[in-house]
């Protein structure tokens, strides 16, 4: 078993911080479960410290099933970092120039 | 307004049960003679009619030829079972949709209306192809839509459901007619939460029933009658005395001792043979005691597996008919635990939890209500929240979908004590609202529109309704599911434990070019299992893609993304999509447990015997208790399959698919024990090459290749530590590279390796140029021209005997 | 007009003879019917007595033709008749024409009889080029029947595959709309270099690949592509170094100042568009988080920080700075982890748990390490995630090289060899520099070894079987400029080759 990965850790994906306790961690997967259900669109993504990542019903149930298990649950408060604001895109500084280079014709001399 | 109603059947291998739930209690349904055990066979006479249950049950004997039982170990094979008068053949899910469909009618009949949801269980070991037939079977039996419950889980809920308490420790210990599981729940904070499962598929009271025969068929071996099981013509007097054993089996659990009379029931050399003996209770417990054992070591390996001792178990739940045996309770007393659970009925308690969970799961039975016509009624709003929870605080969500004229809403508990402040709608018109229930009880809520003046008007529905009790965490799978490669290996997708509903995608690349002109297909075997080597797991369908529908040619490395995805009831589905050409594949085929022919699971048997005998013999000799003992079991299985092959031959489906299981698990349980026996030995060869690879690097190695070897020694070590062979193989390998390139160093060291290479030249591909390249050697080294010799010992090298071939075990897997 | 008109012929004879004494072409398209040998003469000698002969009567006519037009009596008949004996008599711009109105097979033609100067040593491969360009040209999808079209031209060639066709390959894959298999064909060329004399092969595949790696966004790959520029083309330097300085790598001045690029005007267009879109933004600076008390803290902070730099921005520094901030955590947060564990009734020991969250990290690094390319060198400190990663990399790109070797060994067994085994080629070497950026140097020996040993033997069976001997040559070439470079042995190639029944 290994720690959840940066982008998908459970906390994260339920909004809470490491310190949750058994039944906000319940009522919060409950509510996001239901809100995901109904097509509220306040829960579509959640805050990484990669940015922005799609939530769906799938890691909702995982995250919460993690937590309940107590070795998971450990590696998820270890692995906890507070999202930050995502730096900008790398590729938003050459994007000037990158329509110049995905001409599709190659210039053939 | 109608409270929901929530329908559980547990489907058993001799007796089905259906139960419902209205929010306040569950009953159970009773069939038309007013019992509430419908057994699970099912007839069909000359015209076709069907007659399901008890009154079939009393033609199982008279009738043999037109009348089923215990189909249910044979779901999701592909085994026809024929009714002779009609000249019909039905599949097994055929028929379990027969006794679906007379529940459904009994539920009818009890409920005013016909259920359209309901939760069906099956065995926790059940594999995916057995779950799709029960999700097949109830589709045909008109149930629109069913979740599949695990049957520890259903009874864990039962039993829990009426219990109070701290946090605690269960196992659930069920032995039905055809399967045994064993389940360790945990439940603390209202939360009821499955920890691990473990079981025998074939482990019932009918191999109790199955022993009492051969006891039977013993002693008239002993007064001279051989009755041969194999023999096709005794296939009807066989079942009559199967019934006959297991009437006799329920006898004794009240009476001390019953007879087994059955005149004129064999035909041997032309001589009729009566059958009259005498049973009591020691000699019951004595034939049975093997097979409660085996159970009994299921659960000491589930509870070790957990690190957990039975002293650590709070309860104990036995679930099933043949757990009323006073002889099994007391080994369970003393091989797991005394704590038995008593306000839990054997029989029934299955279909109760499935009821209780179908609550928790939203399943309601009833129609989808018509369109209310006449007076005019609120907006309609579509709610979602928790019909059962363990939440002081549960948090009801929804979508007003006549959003005019609505900007808030507001919820009241119906008895006035509570009511919460006005919910704002947000911009898509949805909403969430905390609602606060009373502790234990059935809380009623009304919910209310405000208008933009404060004006308030009932929706429709005006109220719900949220039960505060037990919440069940999702079901874990029961085993890993996974995709085989061609190296024999497996990708491992969801592991045994985790969440379902679960989804994941791997990208896995494929060994060998595919395209429309060559006619071969892309095979991406799933298979299910805990082992590492492909083989040794259960083949469970297979993802096909077709050469004929790839849009142009696939060469070999394409990347292949293959996505798995498996529903809260452990029913798999699976596509594959592959980039390159933008085209997704959806066809698993052969979602059917696979066969062995009658004659290669003979053989198969023959040659697991042949394993068995030398490894047993290394064990005794090392004095290796717990794979003597193991091995001691699987001999016994061997014997039994052997047997059963036997009955196979005779007519018995249900043997032979017993039979080919057990070659399947005896063949992986002798290869676990020979790679634990083999791990000492690896770890001693791995550490000799590493010592010797070490002293090299240490005289001769640079000083990088010093550094980078004490890494692999670090990991050498680790990989030691946790017991991973493969991956400890291959860092040796890596090692050993340092070490030969350092010896080669060494001047000596040429010398050694012409005379070794020398003495192999035999061996090589090409024997006349190594005897000449070792001549050629040897003449170098007595020049003092090392770098002559060095060559030649390449060319040695160069010449040596290639690998071995892969063996091709990964059921022809087209990915790596 | 009449005498000029009467020079045209005679320079054009002039032109041909001065081509056909070229040093290189010197067998010439006529020897090399005789050198097709066997009982009925080649396409190659149709094509040739044809061309010589011919040529020499269709350019009367043309000039005939031309000059009853000028003299008055032009009908419609004359004119196209003159025009279609005018593509005859100057095949090289017809088969340019034919390239621009995207028609393969005539461009093919055309290409065939133009004069050896243009053409080359290989005119069926230049042939191949010009149906591939022509490809990208065509309105409607290309039918994969073209692809055999291909193939039976190379078949008729001895020897078989050359820099030309190889390009062919590739810009026919790219046509339709494979890009990976593109992508494969032509970095196999690439590799070719010591082998052919001319540059322009190299210079439309380095230019093919710049723009694939551009579409694709992949900086890092570019950069490097640029700075390779085996075609010696001027744009590419410029190019190279603009996204270089817009990436925050170091910048080659002395590439910059290559004015090559004026001296080819339509390539300038690149430059001109790229410096007129000045006003970009600085790349943003993301420096590493700060030190609290927490060390775990830190150091799940620090991996977060690495993570978010991203495949094109991490660092050999960064990924330093995070195994030294592991080797604290790890160091000092057994106590931390030591309560937590009792704290929630878990069963496993401290050291148990600290090595999950290292595997946790050492996943995500390896994901990133996949697609950064980071220059290859000196391991990471021992133990930690980012070494663990590296090592894990390394071993899965070994094995990937591996078995490419291996396919290449098998693939005298594909259905059409000739062609496809160039390609199975071009993996193989793109999987062995991938190892080769990621492993530390004492482990390249070995799996060079294993690797050189399967490709030298499928060369062999190649070379057997298929008399594919060109392609002997080049695993050849290749294996010696890459044994010693990795320490192994020379002497293991010779023998390996007399193994194999090769020679030099």
């Amino acid at each position: 078993m290994s720690a959840p990965r940066l982008g998908e850790n459970p906390f994260a994906v339920l909004d809470l911080t490491s310190d949750a306790t058994r039944t906000e961690t319940e009522r919060a997967a409950q509510k996001l479960l239901a809100m995901l259900a109904v097509g509220h669109g306040s829960v579509a993504s959640y805050a990484t410290p990669l940015g922005p990542r799609p939530r769906t019903e799938a890691l909702v149930r995982t995250a919460v099933a993690a937590l309940r298990d107590p070795d998971q649950r450990l590696l998820a408060e270890l692995a906890w970092t507070p999202p930050a604001e995502a730096q900008g895109a790398t590729a938003a500084a050459w994007a000037p120039y990158a329509d110049v280079l995905a001409r599709r014709r190659p210039c053939f001399p | 307004m109608d409270p929901t109603v929530t329908v559980g059947i547990d489907l058993g291998t001799t007796n089905s049960t259906a139960a419902w739930f209205d929010g306040v209690s569950v009953s159970l349904v009773r069939s038309r003679s007013g019992s509430t055990l419908t057994p699970s066979v099912v007839r069909i006479d000359a015209r076709g009619n069907v007659t399901v249950g008890e009154r079939a049950r009393r033609f199982l004997d008279s009738d043999p030829e037109n009348t089923r039982a215990e189909f249910k170990r044979l779901m999701g094979t592909d085994q026809q079972l024929a009714f002779a008068a009609a000249r019909a053949t039905k599949r097994p899910q055929e028929l379990a949709a027969e006794v679906l469909r007379a529940l459904r009618e009994d539920l009818t009949t009890q409920l005013g209306f016909a259920p359209e949801q309901a939760v069906i269980s099956v065995p926790a070991l059940f594999e995916l192809p057995q779950i799709a037939a029960t999700g097949e079977a109830a589709r045909l039996a008109g149930f629109t839509r069913i979740e599949v419950i695990q049957e520890p889980v259903a009874s864990a809920i039962a039993a829990g459901w009426t219990a109070d308490g701290p946090a605690s420790t269960w196992l659930v210990y069920d032995l039905g007619g055809g399967t045994f599981d064993a389940s360790l729940m945990e439940t603390s904070e209202g939360l009821l939460r499955v920890v691990g499962h473990d079981g025998d598929n074939f482990l019932g009271g009918r191999d109790f029933d199955a022993a009492i025969v051969t006891w039977v068929l013993e002693r008239l071996r002993a007064q001279g009658v051989k009755v041969d099981r194999a023999d096709p013509a005794h296939a009807t007097a066989l079942r009559r005395l199967r019934w006959a054993a297991e009437e006799a089996k329920i006898d004794l659990s009240q009476r001390s001792s019953t007879g087994i009379s059955l005149p004129a029931l064999f035909t041997v050399d032309g001589e009729a043979v009566d059958v009259d003996e005498e049973l009591d209770v020691p000699t019951l417990e004595a034939l049975v005691a093997p097979l409660v054992d085996r159970s009994i070591a299921v659960c000491q390996r589930l509870l070790a597996r957990h690190g957990l001792r039975p002293d650590d178990l709070d309860h104990v739940v036995l679930i099933g008919g043949p757990t009323a045996m006073p002889m099994l309770r007391e080994r369970v007393k003393s091989g797991v635990s005394a704590r038995f659970a008593t306000s839990v009925d054997p029989m029934t308690a299955v279909a109760q939890g499935a009821a209780l969970f179908a609550a928790t799961a939203g399943l309601s039975a009833r129609p989808p209500a018509a369109p209310a016509t006449g007076a005019p009624t609120g907006p309609r709003v579509w709610l979602q929240h928790p019909a059962v929870t363990a939440d002081e605080a549960p948090f009801l969500v929804g979508r007003v979908l006549d959003p005019a004229g609505v900007s808030a809403v507001r919820a009241a508990r119906a008895d006035g004590s509570w009511t919460s402040a006005a919910e704002a709608l947000d911009a898509e018109h949805t909403f969430a609202l905390a609602l606060s229930l009373r502790p234990r009880q059935v809380n009623d809520f009304h919910l209310f529109a405000v208008g933009p003046e404060g004006k308030e008007r009932p929706f429709s529905p005006p109220s719900l309704r949220v039960v505060h009790g037990l919440s069940v965490g999702d079901p874990p799978l029961a085993r890993s599911v996974g995709v085989a490669l061609a190296n024999d290996g497996v990708q491992l997708f969801v592991e045994r434990g985790a969440p379902l509903p679960m989804r994941r995608t791997f990208t896995l690349r494929t060994v060998a070019a595919a395209g429309p002109n060559s006619g071969d297909a892309l095979r991406v075997p799933i298979v299910q299992g805990e082992f590492a080597l492909a083989h040794l797991c259960r083949l469970v369908g297979t993802l096909v893609i077709e050469g004929s529908r790839l849009s142009a040619p696939l060469p070999a490395g394409s990347a292949v993304e293959i996505t798995l995805e498996l529903d809260r009831g452990g029913r798999l589905s699976a596509h594959g999509l592959i980039p390159s050409l933008n085209q997704t594949f959806a066809h698993v085929e052969q979602l059917v447990v696979p066969q062995l022919s009658l004659d290669a699971a003979e053989k198969a048997l023959a040659e697991l015997a042949s394993r068995l005998g030398p490894l047993q013999i290394s064990a005794f000799r090392d004095g290796d208790q717990v794979a003597v003992a193991r091995l001691g079991l699987a001999n016994a299985r061997l014997a039994e399959a052997l047997s059963d092959l036997g009955a196979a031959r005779g007519g018995d489906a249900d043997a032979g698919e017993k039979s080919r299981r057990t070659v399947v698990d005896v063949d992986a349980e002798l290869a676990e024990i020979e790679s634990a026996r083999a791990w000492p030995d690896a770890v001693a060869k791995a550490e000799t090459e590493l010592a010797w690879s070490a002293g090299w690097v240490a005289g001769h190695g640079e000083p990088t290749e010093r550094k980078l070897f004490s890494a692999y020694i670090e990991r050498i070590r680790q990989f030691i530590q946790s017991r991973k062979p493969t991956e400890l193989a291959r860092e040796v390998e890596n090692a050993k590279r340092f070490g030969r390139a350092a010896y080669l160093r060494d001047p000596g060291a040429v010398a050694w390796s012409i005379d070794w290479y020398a003495s192999r030249v035999s061996e090589c591909r090409d024997p006349a140029a190594a005897a000449q390249a070792a001549r050629a050697g040897r003449a170098a080294l007595e020049r003092g021209d090392h770098d002559s010799a060095r060559r030649a010992l390449s060319t040695l090298v160069q010449l040596a005997p290639p690998d071995a071939e892969e063996r091709r075990l990964g059921h022809d897997s087209g990915v790596r | 007009m009449l005498p000029v008109a009467g020079l045209i012929p005679l320079l054009l004879i002039a032109a041909r003879v001065a081509g056909s004494t070229n040093k290189g072409s010197g067998r010439g398209v006529a020897a090399s019917a005789l050198r097709g040998g066997a009982a009925a003469p080649t396409l190659d000698g149709w094509v040739a007595l044809v061309n010589g002969a011919a040529r020499f009567g269709l350019c009367i006519g043309f000039q005939s033709t031309l000059v009853l037009a000028i003299a008055g009596d032009v009908t419609w008949i004359g004119v196209g008749a003159g025009l279609v004996l005018g593509a005859f008599s100057f095949p090289t711009p017809a088969s340019e024409l034919a390239v621009r109105l995207g028609l393969p097979r005539v461009a093919s033609y055309f290409t065939r009889v133009s004069a050896p100067w243009w053409t080359g040593r290989d005119p069926a491969g230049w042939a191949a080029v010009q149906a591939a360009r022509a490809l990208r040209f065509q309105r409607r999808p290309p039918s994969p029947g073209v692809l055999d079209f291909f193939a039976d031209t190379a078949a008729f060639h001895r020897p078989t595959m050359s820099a030309q066709t190889l390009l062919a390959r590739g810009l026919t894959e790219a046509g339709l709309g494979n890009p990976a298999s593109a992508r494969a064909s032509l970095h196999a060329l690439l590799r070719l270099k010591p082998m052919v004399e001319r540059r322009r092969p190299f210079a439309i595949a380095s230019a093919w690949l710049v723009a694939d790696a551009g579409q694709r966004a992949d900086w890092n790959e570019l950069v490097r592509l640029c700075r390779d520029n085996p075609g010696r083309a001027g744009d590419l330097d410029v190019l190279g170094e603009l996204v270089a300085s817009s990436q925050g790598l170091a910048v080659d001045h002395s590439r910059l100042s290559r004015w090559g690029v004026l001296r080819r005007p339509r390539a300038c267009r690149w430059w001109k568009q790229a410096a007129a879109a000045r006003a970009r933004p600085a790349p943003v600076e993301l420096p590493p988080p700060p030190q609290s008390g927490d060390p775990i803290a830190d150091a799940v902070a620090t991996h977060a920080w690495l993570l978010r730099l991203g495949p094109s921005r991490v660092t050999r520094p960064a990924l330093s700075l995070h195994s030294a901030r592991w080797r604290v955590a790890a160091d000092l947060g057994r106590a931390t982890v030591g309560r937590r564990v009792a704290a929630l009734g878990s069963r496993r020991s401290p050291e148990e748990v600290l090595g999950s969250l290292a595997d946790g990290f050492r996943d995500d690094l390896l994901e990133l390490l996949r697609a950064a390319t980071l220059p290859g060198g000196t391991p990471f400190p021992e133990g930690s995630p980012a070494e663990e990663a590296r090592v894990r990399l390394s071993h899965e790109r070994a094995d990937a090289f591996l078995a490419q070797s291996l396919a290449f060994h098998k693939s005298g067994n594909l259905p059409n060899p000739r062609r496809d085994a160039w390609v199975v080629l071009g993996q193989t070497l793109v999987a062995w520099e991938a190892f080769a950026a990621c492993a530390a140097e004492a482990e390249r020996p070995g799996v060079l070894e294993e690797g050189g040993r399967n490709l030298i033997n499928g060369a062999a069976d190649l070379c057997n079987r298929w008399r594919e001997a060109m392609l002997g040559q080049l695993v050849f070439d290749w294996l010696s400029e890459a044994f010693p470079a990795n320490g192994v042995g020379g002497e293991l190639l010779e023998l390996a080759l007399r193994n194999a029944g090769l020679t030099r």
